[in-house]
């Protein structure tokens, strides 16, 4: 079946030539339900008219991606207001999702945000706000400003509710007297007489009708313009039909007053008050599962003190420009990202690492804003501010994580988009039942399981259930240094079986430190002169070496010769004396014998270090050997994960035996070696086909691949910004830790939200019949459909609380 | 918050007033109302 045909226009990069365009307007016309493509080369756009029933514009911008170019794409976020359930949000987003120049947009209703990606070329912001405002409800772009503005809405929102729960709560608790006056056990309950009157009632109901129950009416109207319904139109007519009938039984009374009547007042009022209710308790636990935000914001720094002309000026964080020369003293916050060019201090970086020992710095190493301190006089040089900073991207990626959709979610949404029509069906049919067959002509009664039925359905907990545990366990993981870049990364790392560990920087510190000395000759004289010769190199093993000399506190000298040998080693004059440091051919090169500690430098080589042979004056001197320690947390991480059943591999480039050599020091008892980097993503798809869901986790550019490639990509928060880039979740601690605790982070938010859509369903699939077949007060419905919203919202609560 | 409480109260005070007032004047009514729960309660 064919179905509307919508044309969206694309902005495309990296194309070169003609050819490019040709490339991509074929690729684009060989997929199924793409009618006509044209890329025009010049203005860099692709026009594509597809079948909206057989594909998105997702869907284009990958393949695009697919042929080697990029689509540009704006991502902003839109503040709404308004909106009162699920059915809401689903209008919003597939209103905003048939726009065009709209790639994608995701209504979250718990943080009451849109996220929407969309081409700037073709449609505006603007655009997109009107559209939400002929929709029924209120958008503004979010900024700073308007985060404001949302919290005090929200806030005042809280209020609004407050006043109208008591001011509702008066005007009902008469009526509920009076209703309890006619229960036998509570005849002797006094009842004043004024309260059993039928006008008196309804001067009562009137107002909470009308008044309170506006906003119903109001969202009714809106949803009903638009040909949906959602939980107002429920609770409206159900009311309506308590309210209606006890005023036309009011109206039978006049001159008639010995006709006794079954009134509805206190049904329809008592309904309102505890929708209020629920919705006041619901709009409260919001507020806090948005508390993560809040506390990672809480971190900053409100000022800094900067260096000016020579003088120390404490100014507002937004004043930090990069390059500024900063002062932090012991017990201060550390106000933007940068490094340090003078002191030393322990810095604690447990608010955003979930590290708890604090981390020695000194000059040359980086600071992360927003971590304190502990103990040092520090200067740094800001390097990165506003939103460059490491916590403002972090803030980001919680963020749209927060706002972002797990794909369990899909189901709740197809459900709660159809209820309401099923639902008002469903009581109909229960009101004819009752009405024709179950108690004849009786209207009242017939009436009343009607009123319950449209009550007790109301799909404001199947709505929550998803966004609220998505937010709080994204939250959460977020202060254990685990950034999860979306809902679907959440929902899909509990399945992980495989884990991929590349070998440097991720299992290993990623830098080689000197490791064995041995010599024969005075230690502290051949190490000097060994550190002197590899001062000149800029290799990465040469400058190990010198670090570790250096920190033996051995001076080194000066050279008066040196030259770089690739592939050997080098040779340079220190004090008169040639020193050459290198492999065995070097030896070889020189005619140095070495034969009798070559079974010792294998021995090394055997341990995954990397030897070097060392000659004074052409005669052999001593072995010295360097290698990339494991991290220390690494064996015990490892440990972990096999624990947790997961297949733990390691992946590397090394030879066999050094990867070996690694692998056992680290428990992996799975050793990929020798691969190339481009091999590593090929390495991850041939476990995908064996049926394994793969973890990737990296640290490097050449890692990059394989992270985009994997199941999901794990980038380790200290390496380089591609690989965070390309990974679905980053983990700013260094510790392999991170890794089964991102992924007990994931079973348990989903197990959490398989709770909250389980009592969600049960509500409501339970309570139907119980209300059709008149077991169920229409008021006792109303306090149960409160409580569910209420009590998904405080479940989802609890994975803030969660200790990994 | 104190707006609805005394807003909501002084509505209730008017409405059972006017009905005292008005039965004070024209003589009380028989009750002729009871509520739906009498039906489920019998």
């Amino acid at each position: 079946m064919s179905g509307k045909i919508i044309e969206n226009q694309f902005q495309v990069t990296g194309m070169t030539c003609a050819a490019c365009a040709t490339r991509i307007e074929k690729g684009l016309k060989k997929m199924d339900g793409v009618q006509d493509a044209n890329v025009n080369l010049a203005l860099e756009k692709a026009m594509v008219k597809f079948d909206s029933n057989v594909m998105g514009p997702t869907d284009i911008q990958k393949k695009i991606r697919d042929l080697g170019y990029d689509v540009v794409t704006e991502k902003k976020e839109l503040v709404l207001t308004g909106m009162t359930c699920a059915a809401c949000a689903t209008r919003i987003e597939k209103g905003l999702n048939k726009l065009d120049g709209v790639i994608q947009a995701n209504v979250n209703l718990a943080l009451e945000k849109a996220l929407v990606e969309f081409d700037s070329s073709v449609i505006s912001l603007k655009d997109m706000i009107r559209k939400v405002e002929d929709l029924g409800y209120g958008a503004m772009v979010k900024s700073v400003e308007n985060d404001k503005e949302a919290v005090d809405h929200r806030q005042k929102e809280i209020e609004k509710q407050q006043g109208k729960f008591i001011f509702s709560a008066i005007l009902s608790l008469p009526l509920l007297w009076a209703m309890f006056g006619h229960f036998s056990f509570t005849s002797s309950l006094y009842v004043p007489e004024a309260l059993m009157n039928p006008w008196v009632q309804m001067a009562l109901a009137t107002p909470v009708q009308f008044f309170i129950g506006k906003q119903f009416y109001v969202g009714a109207y809106k949803a009903l313009k638009n040909k949906s319904a959602n939980m107002d139109v429920l609770v409206a007519l159900g009311t309506s039909a308590a309210y209606f009938y006890s005023v036309y039984l009011a109206i039978q009374t006049i001159g008639n007053s010995t006709h006794s009547v079954g009134l509805y007042f206190e049904t329809s009022a008592i309904l309102i008050t505890l929708i209020i209710l629920g919705k006041l308790f619901e709009a409260r636990a919001k507020g806090k599962s948005s508390e993560a935000i809040k506390k990672l914001m809480g971190l900053q720094a409100k000022t800094a003190t900067v260096l000016r002309d020579g003088r120390e000026e404490i100014v507002p964080l937004e004043e930090v420009i990069s390059g500024d020369i900063l002062l932090i003293k012991p017990g201060e916050k550390i106000p933007v990202d940068g490094e340090v060019i003078e002191g030393s201090s322990a810095i604690d970086e447990s608010m955003l690492t979930g590290e708890s020992v604090p981390v020695d710095k000194t000059i040359g190493d980086k600071v992360i804003g927003a971590t304190l301190n502990k103990n040092g006089f520090i200067k740094i040089k800001a390097t990165k501010v506003g939103k460059e900073t490491a916590l403002a991207q972090i803030i980001k990626v919680v963020e749209e994580a927060q706002g972002s959709k797990a794909p369990i979610q899909r189901m709740a949404d197809s459900i709660s988009g159809i209820f309401v029509p099923i639902v008002v069906g469903i009581a109909v049919i229960t009101f004819l039942i009752w009405y024709i067959w179950v108690d004849p002509g009786n209207f009242a009664e017939a009436l009343e399981k009607l009123i319950a039925v449209l009550v007790i359905a109301c799909p404001c907990a199947l709505g929550l259930a998803t966004p609220t545990s998505i937010m709080a366990g994204s939250g959460r993981s977020a202060e254990y240094g685990i950034l999860f870049k979306g809902g679907e990364h959440l929902e899909k790392t509990h399945s992980v079986n495989t884990v991929i560990l590349d070998k440097t920087g991720t299992i290993t510190n990623g830098a080689p430190v000197l490791t064995d000395v041995i010599t024969e000759q005075n230690e502290v004289e051949f190490l000097s002169l060994v550190g002197s010769a590899e001062k000149q190199s800029e290799h990465p093993l040469a400058q190990a070496i010198v670090e570790g000399i250096k920190d033996k506190s051995i001076d080194l000298n000066d050279v008066t010769d040196f030259e770089n040998i690739p592939g050997y080693g080098i040779k340079a004059v220190v004090d008169g004396k040639t020193v050459l440091v290198g492999t065995r051919r070097l030896m070889k090169q020189n005619n140095v014998n070495v034969e009798n500690i070559l079974a010792k430098m294998e021995d090394l080589e055997k341990q995954g270090k990397t030897a070097m042979l060392v000659a004074i004056d052409g005669s052999f001197a001593g072995l010295i050997a360097v290698a990339d320690t494991i991290k220390e947390t690494s064996t015990g991480a490892i440990k972990r994960m096999k624990e947790m059943g997961l297949q733990v591999i390691m992946i590397t480039g090394d030879n066999q035996q050094t990867a070996n050599a690694i692998a056992k020091q680290a428990g992996v008892d799975h050793v990929i070696a020798e691969v190339l980097p481009e091999g590593k993503a090929e390495e991850v798809k041939k476990l995908q086909a064996e049926g394994k869901i793969v973890a990737m986790v990296g640290d490097g550019i050449n890692d990059a691949p394989a992270l985009a490639t994997a199941d999901i990509g794990m980038a380790i928060g200290t390496g380089t910004d591609v690989a965070m880039e390309a990974a679905d979740i980053t983990l700013i601690r260094g510790d392999l830790n991170s890794i089964p605790d991102s992924i007990l982070m994931s079973h348990i938010t989903m197990r959490n939200i398989k709770q909250n859509l389980f009592w969600a369903l049960a509500y409501n699939t339970i309570g139907i019949p119980i209300a059709a077949i008149g077991l169920l007060a229409p008021w006792l419905a109303g306090a149960a459909m409160a409580f569910s919203s209420v009590s998904v919202v405080l479940n989802a609560l609890r994975l803030q609380k969660v200790k990994l | 918050m104190k707006k609805w409480i005394l807003s909501a109260t002084i509505y209730l005070l008017v409405v059972v007033g006017a009905y005292y007032g008005i039965t004070a004047v024209t003589g009380p009514s028989e009750d002729p109302t009871h509520s739906n729960m009498e039906q489920h309660d019998n």
